[in-house]
């Protein structure tokens, strides 16, 4: 699964639990502050994520990204070498 | 506003708001009160094909959008989106109160908390594993869900608290929502009870036991409390809210006053989990404090909303008590659970709601398919239309599983 993949996935993610246009869910986005989420949101997004994706990534390490691309960057570091 | 904790400020009901199977606003809902015909329908949100008890009356035509966004509506359970919209629906009939929102106060009642939620996640951990359960089920089922929500979108930021005492628990909130007002921890309380437990399990579980009516062929004549043929109670859904207010601040900002919450009364039977005790001594005596404490002769009473589920067991024992508190027979008793089923943690508050309407009517609507009384029930049921009632106290009668029993007693507001 490349990068543009990843991201799909996110923006599919946020416009479902998050009730956000895909429009907004760029890049640079801060979850917590650009698309409104709170800390259930993201125990949902990390979840869900985990789901498109098929990675598991620990609960504390979700809990420590702040915008999209982070989010992206760490789903990426726990991608086995045959899934990436 | 704010007295002294010993002062007894008396309390207006200024607000009023239901959602129910017989309508969603004031006029919706009386008008269907009084046309005196059972809402019991096969059930839509789910299908029912094999369940002993496959009717119920839910409420119709509701969009939680019309109180809140997409994501809010999904992250709160039916019995907190009911709740929040009658409670926002009597904040708005109460006008601009001007109470600031440390002075604000909301008490909600519900018997079992976000039924359809609990049970459509029952599969989670068996399905799914342990890493795949929602984060929201815990604050979408808890009990109190509907009170965080009334007190997060209106700003409530005095005392919140949710009673769970089964079906006596909308009575109660409404009651110990007055004691906020009287002690002075409060000038405003939304009080009220929410519940929608039209769910599989739980109908299989009121069914197993016997609670429900299996009149399955008529679903529309088998909620008829006080009748010969009565087989059990129908389910029902809804929510019902009052917003109480001091006297005082109601009448210094000329607000219309529905009735004054005079006397609340409360006991337990000690008896048994779901029946009640059959001397009616908790019943009895759970009403004759509600009088000593509304300072109301039982002979000054001119109506009953009684809790009348139509279970074999809780007429009588209801209509024993009445009998010994006021006397055979000597003013018009209705039940309002006859057209809207039994709406469990919310049935007291809805029916506090129609208690007020009837004050303010002046009639009692009619005790829909009651058309044998009982002769163990030695009552003046309103029957086939609606019943002219004086102006004067009323009161109105909740009991529940458990062997909680409340009783409300309302005062016109010009008395």
């Amino acid at each position: 699964m490349n990068r543009d993949d990843l991201f799909k996935a996110m923006v599919d993610a946020c416009t479902e639990i998050l009730g956000v246009s895909e429009d907004a869910v760029t890049p640079d986005a801060v979850l917590r502050e650009d698309l409104n989420a709170d800390s259930l949101d993201l125990a949902e997004l990390a979840m869900a994520m985990e789901d498109r994706v098929g990675v598991s990534v620990p609960d504390q390490a979700f809990k420590r990204v702040t915008t999209v691309s982070e989010t992206l960057d760490l789903i990426e570091q726990h991608l086995t070498p045959a899934q990436s | 506003m704010s007295g002294p904790v010993h002062a007894r400020h008396r309390v207006a009901v200024t607000g009023l708001g239901v959602k129910t199977a017989a309508g969603n606003d004031l006029t919706t809902y009386w008008n269907t009160l009084v046309a005196g015909r059972s809402m019991a329908r096969r059930i839509t949100s789910f299908d029912p094909t094999g369940l002993m008890v496959d009717f119920a009356c839910e409420v119709r035509d509701f969009d939680p959008r019309d109180y809140l966004d997409a994501k809010g509506a999904k992250r709160m359970d039916r019995t907190a989106q009911l709740g929040l919209a009658a409670a926002t629906d009597a904040l708005a009939d109460a006008g601009a109160h001007g109470v600031a929102p440390e002075r604000r106060g909301v008490v909600t009642g519900t018997g079992h908390g976000g039924t359809t939620t609990q049970e459509a996640e029952y599969g989670a951990v068996p399905d799914r594993g342990y890493g795949r359960v929602s984060p929201h089920y815990v604050p979408m089922t808890m009990a109190n869900a509907t009170a965080g929500a009334v007190s997060i979108h209106h700003d409530v930021r005095g005392p919140s608290l949710t009673i769970c005492t089964a079906c006596a628990s909308g009575a109660q909130a409404v009651g110990e929502g007055a004691r906020l007002v009287r002690e002075g921890a409060a000038d405003l309380v939304l009080a009220g009870g929410s519940e929608s437990a039209v769910a599989p399990l739980t109908m299989s579980s009121f069914a197993r036991m016997g609670a429900l009516s299996t009149r399955t062929a008529e679903p529309e004549r088998a909620s008829r409390p006080f009748d010969t043929d009565r087989d059990g109670f129908v389910m029902g859904e809804g929510a019902g809210f009052l917003v109480l207010e001091n006297w005082d601040h109601a009448v210094a900002r000329g607000a219309t006053i529905y009735g004054e919450l005079a006397g609340y009364g409360r006991t337990s039977d000690a008896h048994h989990i779901t029946a009640p005790s059959p001397d009616g001594a908790g019943a009895r005596i759970c009403m004759e404090l509600a009088l000593a404490d509304a300072q109301v002769a039982a002979d000054e009473i001119v109506h009953v909303n009684a809790h009348g589920t139509s279970t074999p067991l809780n007429d009588v024992t209801e209509a024993r008590a009445l009998a010994e508190v006021f006397g055979a027979g000597r003013f018009p008793v209705t039940s309002t659970k006859s057209v809207i089923g039994h709406l469990i943690g919310a049935a007291g508050a809805v029916e506090a709601v129609t208690t007020l309407l009837t004050m303010r009517e002046g009639v009692a609507h009619p005790t829909a398919n009651l058309e044998q009384l009982d002769p163990e029930c030695d009552l003046d049921l309103v029957t086939e239309g609606v019943r002219k009632i004086p102006e004067g106290p009323m009161l109105s009668n909740s009991f529940g599983f458990g062997g909680h029993n409340a009783s409300l007693v309302f005062r016109p507001a010009a008395a």
